[in-house]
């Protein structure tokens, strides 16, 4: 019977995220947020967990003050317990900061056999989270899971790396990162929801883990929306006798530019 | 004073936009041309808690209230812009919130956890084929038989009287059945909850039919006729003769969800302006460069927020009245606010639908292009459903000038 330590982040929801078109900075104040789309996918894969094994699925998360919304989410989704480390200094931190800080809140808690993490956030997709965390627990890590199982106190993934599939297993405790095709993840209920609002998650301050605000390793510098050149290339096949020179052109160009081997 | 939604409405808002863009809007077109809402659908709302939203617990509805059934009824109106499968909600919605408000405990108990959970419908039947508005000069009948009544006569263009005979439980409807004479007029009509199948089997006396409609294609509207129908007591909801006051309630809850369905669709509607003017051009300019174009939609944009306010105020309205007993509220409080919401809803709706098509330009006028099907579904609110638009206007006149002056 596992128990599950979810790490979830309110994310900025870039599908409403707009931009300022003059400097193609996006416009984060007052964008909407949510939690992101593979920190929902570990939160299902723990509460399947708990479906098959019993055991308990805490959801943790760090932030400002809207960290409450995110948590009422993974509530409403049917997690047993949350705990929040909040602050106005934990608004906008670099991943290093935030490994440290979720880190020692999972020390804090009596006992976990896995962690789970989406592998990426939804906004600013840093893909360091997990590994992080691992390193800083001293426990093992795979990355970028489609599927996880249980077996006796191992771990056995199938997960996405570079140019394969690969099925990994390790021992537990340790950590696992969860990608888009895991699992699709429940929407709550109306029930759960009205459910949720009447949960109130554990509250760590940064005094109770034990940690000073650090000073964070990367400074951002400015964000902007990458701009689409168009190349606009045309290959004539206006005619059936230039149609197979047109498509080895095609497949030239889309070599030459890496889109396919 | 605080615009805001809460918490719990927003992550619901959230999820409700989740369930229905995965699970309704891939399929809205195909529902409006097959005619017919999938069976799993109705099971899933119900699961997803979508139905008798403002129903306790107690009765096997997920306890919410009206703010919460509004923001259901938008979104899956954006999902469905021809607005069938928000209908059926919003009937499955209002309707049983009456009931259970006014409909005995044995009634509520056996009609509403079958509605919540998606495999009972319960909706409106007042209509007659001579008139809609006019409930005074209805003719059905309702007369004591014993310890029940038995009725007689017939409603028409009544929604949901084909899903009544499908869903695997049955449903009915609240309809209103004349006690006494004719010209006892509105003073002589009881409320009933009066159910055409249940527990999977038609009942006696209950006949329906149903009609072709030009919109919302995936709802069936229709008709039954009733051959001395026979129902127990439990059926009957309020007191005799207190019909036509109880229904103008359920007028007031339903109006304001109609109006969510039409704000729901017609946000799609002005989303897919928008995301048109990003893409068509004329004469060397995107053609919301034309003021013609640009004014317009603005203008638009700003009756589809006024239409958002009616909507939302009368049913954080109706939760005072009905949900928190608000002792400074009563429910005729209602009767501006709902009406303002009805009228003013639909017509943007169908405005917006109009003028997008234009935009879209030929395109528009072929089957090909879905905006026709979201402007014959909030067409029918625009003729008259659930109350027509003239008569909206009757209620404010006469709630705001005086009876005296503004006769019926």
């Amino acid at each position: 019977m596992p128990d599950i330590v979810v790490c979830i982040k309110q994310s900025i929801d870039i599908e409403q995220l707009k931009f300022d078109p003059s400097t193609r900075a996006p416009i984060l104040a007052g964008a909407p947020k949510k939690m992101g789309e593979m920190d929902k996918r570990a939160v299902e894969e723990a509460l399947r967990i708990k479906g098959r094994m019993g055991g308990s699925v805490i959801a943790l998360t760090i932030g400002g003050a809207e960290v409450e919304d995110v948590m009422r989410r993974a509530y409403a989704m049917g997690v047993d317990e949350g705990y929040l480390v909040t602050g106005p200094e934990l608004g906008s931190l670099d991943s290093s900061t935030k490994i440290k800080v979720l880190t020692a809140a999972i020390k804090k808690m009596p006992h976990f056999d896995l962690v789970l993490c989406g592998a990426a956030s939804s906004d600013f997709f840093s893909w360091q989270v997990g590994p992080g965390l691992a390193a800083l627990l001293g426990v093992p890590v795979i990355t970028s899971a489609k599927k996880l199982d249980i077996q006796g106190d191992e771990l056995v993934v199938e997960c996405d790396l570079e140019k394969g599939t690969y099925t990994l297993k390790t021992k537990m405790p340790a950590v696992v990162t969860t990608t888009l095709d895991i699992n699709e993840p429940r929407v709550p209920s109306l029930m759960a929801v009205l459910g949720a609002s009447k949960k109130k998650a554990k509250v760590l301050t940064l005094e109770e883990i034990k940690m000073a605000p650090a000073k964070p390793l990367v400074q951002v510098s400015s964000i902007y929306m990458p701009e689409v050149k168009r190349k606009k290339v045309i290959f004539d096949c206006s005619e059936a006798a230039k149609l197979e020179e047109a498509m080895n052109r095609l497949i030239d160009a889309l070599r030459k530019e890496e889109v396919m081997e | 004073m605080d615009y805001s939604f809460t918490k719990d409405e927003e992550l619901f808002r959230e999820t409700v936009k989740e369930f229905c863009q995965k699970n309704i809007a891939p399929v809205w077109v195909e529902i409006d041309k097959k005619r017919q809402i999938p069976a799993d659908l109705y099971k899933k709302m119900g699961e997803q808690g979508l139905f008798a939203i403002p129903v306790s617990a107690e009765y096997g509805g997920p306890g919410g209230n009206m703010v919460l059934a509004s923001i259901a009824i938008e979104e899956i109106a954006y999902a469905d812009p021809s607005v069938a499968v928000a209908v059926y909600a919003l009937l499955c919605n209002g309707w049983p919130m009456l009931l259970q408000t006014y409909g005995t405990e044995a009634a509520k108990k056996e009609i509403l956890p079958h509605v919540a959970k998606g495999e009972g419908f319960f909706g409106i039947a007042t209509t007659e084929s001579h008139t809609g508005s006019d409930l005074a000069s209805h003719k059905v009948t309702a007369a004591k038989d014993g310890k029940g009544w038995v009725l007689n006569g017939e409603k028409m263009y009544i929604s949901g009287v084909g899903e009544t005979s499908q869903l695997p439980w049955g449903g009915g409807f609240w309809a209103t059945a004349r006690t006494g004479t004719m010209q006892e007029g509105h003073r002589a009509l009881t409320a009933y909850a009066l159910l055409g199948k249940k527990d999977g089997k038609m009942l006696a006396g209950y006949e329906p039919t149903v009609l072709e409609e030009i919109g919302r294609g995936g709802l069936t509207t229709g008709g039954f006729t009733l051959k001395n129908y026979r129902m127990d007591d439990k059926y009957r909801c309020g007191e005799v003769n207190q019909g036509f006051y109880l229904t103008m309630e359920g007028f007031n809850l339903a109006r304001t969800v109609v109006a969510a369905a039409c704000i729901g669709a017609a946000r799609w509607g002005l989303d897919q302006a928008a995301d048109w003017f990003k893409q068509r051009k004329s004469f060397g300019r995107y053609i919301s460069n034309f003021e013609g174009v640009s004014f317009k939609f603005a203008e638009l944009y700003a009756k589809l927020e006024a239409a958002k306010y009616f909507v939302y105020k009368t049913a954080w309205l109706a939760d005072k009245v009905y949900m928190e007993k608000d002792p400074r509220f009563n429910p005729r409080d209602l009767n501006i606010p709902a009406s303002m919401a009805k009228m003013y809803g639909p017509e943007v709706a169908t405005e917006i639908f109009r003028e997008t098509m234009k935009w879209y330009g030929a395109y528009a006028y072929s089957t090909e292009c879905p905006l026709y099907r979201a402007y014959l579904g909030c067409f029918s609110y625009e003729i008259g459903a659930e109350g027509a638009q003239n008569i909206m206007r009757y209620i404010i006149a006469r709630d705001v000038v005086g009876q005296e002056y503004v006769r019926w």
